[in-house]
């Protein structure tokens, strides 16, 4: 008998929950098609999706005050169905903090979002970003490539406290190693933001860690948000190991309603 | 809806793992949770210098035994005398009820060379067999080079990046008999539906990229896309059925 929800999936219905994107952006990149906030809260209604959890591309690629506050006008018009992650830069250390501060001020931000870019995780740098988050008991989204985690394991073993987000978990087909550091590290959350959706991937970090810390994120704008979507849904796991990934997890994450 | 799986590899090889669904029972539970009436299947054999003989041997056999797998030819040149001629792999396709080819030029130093690959180009043309090519190997000016000589040529495109649209699209444009298989990542946001307003719903093709990569995500970029049912038809089945049914070998 086929699975309820891959019967919604198949016949492309909402799911009988609404979902939490953990993972996806705002703002233009490359030359992707960017979605206006129309369309991508149009997107969200015909799929399901009731919350996008979201960074800034801009602040990413370096501007990164000016690129928090475009997502901080989002967040600001959309409440309830955006909320933001703090993009912060280690290559402007001296600007970390008060960039946390003067962000965290301001409606919709529930996380903080970093990216190595040449500078490891272990660095002193960002050490007073997760000193914050652990102060304030917030999230944070790190991006990682492949088994290299870049000294991310050694400061998410220093704040234990602080639930970390391993964003493109098993990227480069390296499941084994974020399965591994997830299940030494209680505070590590295996996020499925991927654009290969390798088979038995899903299943495995399941099988591994258990579903509590397993959590579902489009990409968006770089991906589609019902592709990544379908890789949870058609995986090989019960039905309720399907509702954490793709809700109940980031809920309790950013402290939403379950 | 009859969904058809249109690339899906089968079989051990070197460099598989065992996470994934190597053996053809573990592909058919696959499909059958998602919900995948059928598959045209290659041996897992093309991801490695095995022969191109044994490995469409494999994929006969496979389909023999299952006819929810319709079995998918690997093609290469023929250049010296012990290799297949293109007749040859028309007969042998025949005998084994393959529509569908792969051509196996990446691993080669000679890459899409129509010097080297034409007598085998024109029969596929000739027979209007869908031709897969990876554009992991080969310079987009290949492809666009391979096309103007053989502009009948039906070629499925395969590994075609979420971010490739800047050069897809002008493919696309200049050469009508070209298709886009989605598998395995081919998954810009809103991609199929921007696809479908440029080029209609006849030219993309569902395929998954089994063992290596799962359906799930794929079909639900179908299933979910803002389309109406008979696109979605096509594009899930519907134009994989139709290209095959139109092979003359």
């Amino acid at each position: 008998m086929i699975d309820e929800l891959v019967q919604c999936g198949l016949a492309g219905r909402k799911l009988p929950f609404r979902l939490i994107d953990a993972h996806a952006h705002w703002g233009r990149w490359q030359n992707y098609d960017t979605l206006s906030a129309q369309d991508c809260l149009a997107e969200m209604d015909r799929l399901g999706v009731e919350v996008m959890a979201c960074s800034s591309l801009l602040a990413l690629a370096g501007e990164v005050r000016r690129g928090n506050d475009e997502l901080a006008e989002l967040l600001r018009q959309h409440p309830g169905r955006f909320v933001g992650y703090v993009h912060v830069s280690a290559a402007y250390p001296e600007q970390m903090a008060g960039e946390l501060e003067r962000c965290l001020a301001m409606p919709g931000f529930v996380g903080i979002k970093i990216y190595q870019q040449g500078i490891n995780y272990d660095d002193v740098a960002f050490e007073s970003v997760f000193e914050l988050a652990a102060a304030r008991q917030l999230p944070v989204l790190a991006h990682n490539w492949g088994a290299r985690l870049t000294g991310l394991e050694k400061m998410a073993e220093k704040f234990p406290s602080v639930p970390v987000l391993l964003a493109h978990s098993g990227s480069d087909m390296a499941y084994k190693a974020y399965a591994k550091l997830a299940r030494q590290m209680p505070n590590l959350y295996l996020d499925l933001t991927l654009s290969r959706g390798y088979a038995g991937g899903v299943e495995y970090f399941v099988e591994q860690i258990g579903a509590e810390r397993v959590v579902w994120g489009s990409d968006e704008p770089l991906f589609s948000m019902a592709n990544q979507m379908g890789k949870v849904l058609f995986a090989r796991i019960s039905s309720s190991q399907k509702r954490m990934i793709l809700r109940d997890n980031a809920a309790r994450l950013f402290k939403l309603p379950a | 809806m009859k969904i058809i799986d249109a690339f899906c590899g089968l079989g051990p090889y070197w460099g598989g793992d065992r996470m994934q669904p190597l053996e053809a029972a573990q592909v058919l539970e696959v499909m059958d949770y998602c919900g995948i009436d059928s598959a045209v299947v290659y041996s897992n054999l093309v991801h490695t210098p095995a022969s191109v003989g044994d490995a469409n041997q494999l994929a006969a056999e496979a389909a023999g035994q299952c006819s929810r797998f319709l079995p998918m030819f690997l093609l290469t040149t023929h250049a010296l005398d012990h290799m297949p001629t293109p007749a040859d792999y028309a007969r042998q396709m025949r005998q084994a009820g393959a529509r569908a080819a792969m051509l196996r030029p990446t691993s080669v130093p000679y890459g899409l060379c129509t010097w080297v690959l034409g007598e085998l180009l024109e029969m596929c043309a000739q027979a209007r067999l869908p031709l897969y090519l990876s554009v992991l190997g080969p310079r987009v000016e290949e492809v666009d080079s391979l096309c103007r000589q053989f502009p009948r040529l039906r070629l499925v495109l395969t590994h075609v990046d979420y971010n490739a649209d800047s050069w897809l699209y002008p493919l696309l444009r200049r050469h009508r008999e070209v298709r886009v298989c989605l598998a395995p990542y081919y998954i810009p946001p809103l991609g199929v539906e921007r696809f479908v307003r440029h080029f209609g719903p006849q030219r993309l093709i569902f395929g998954s990229g089994l063992p290596q990569y799962a359906p799930g995500g794929l079909l639900a970029l179908v299933t979910y896309a803002d389309l109406g049912d008979s696109d979605k038809a096509m594009i899930l089945g519907g134009n994989m059925e139709s290209l095959m049914r139109e092979v003359a070998l």
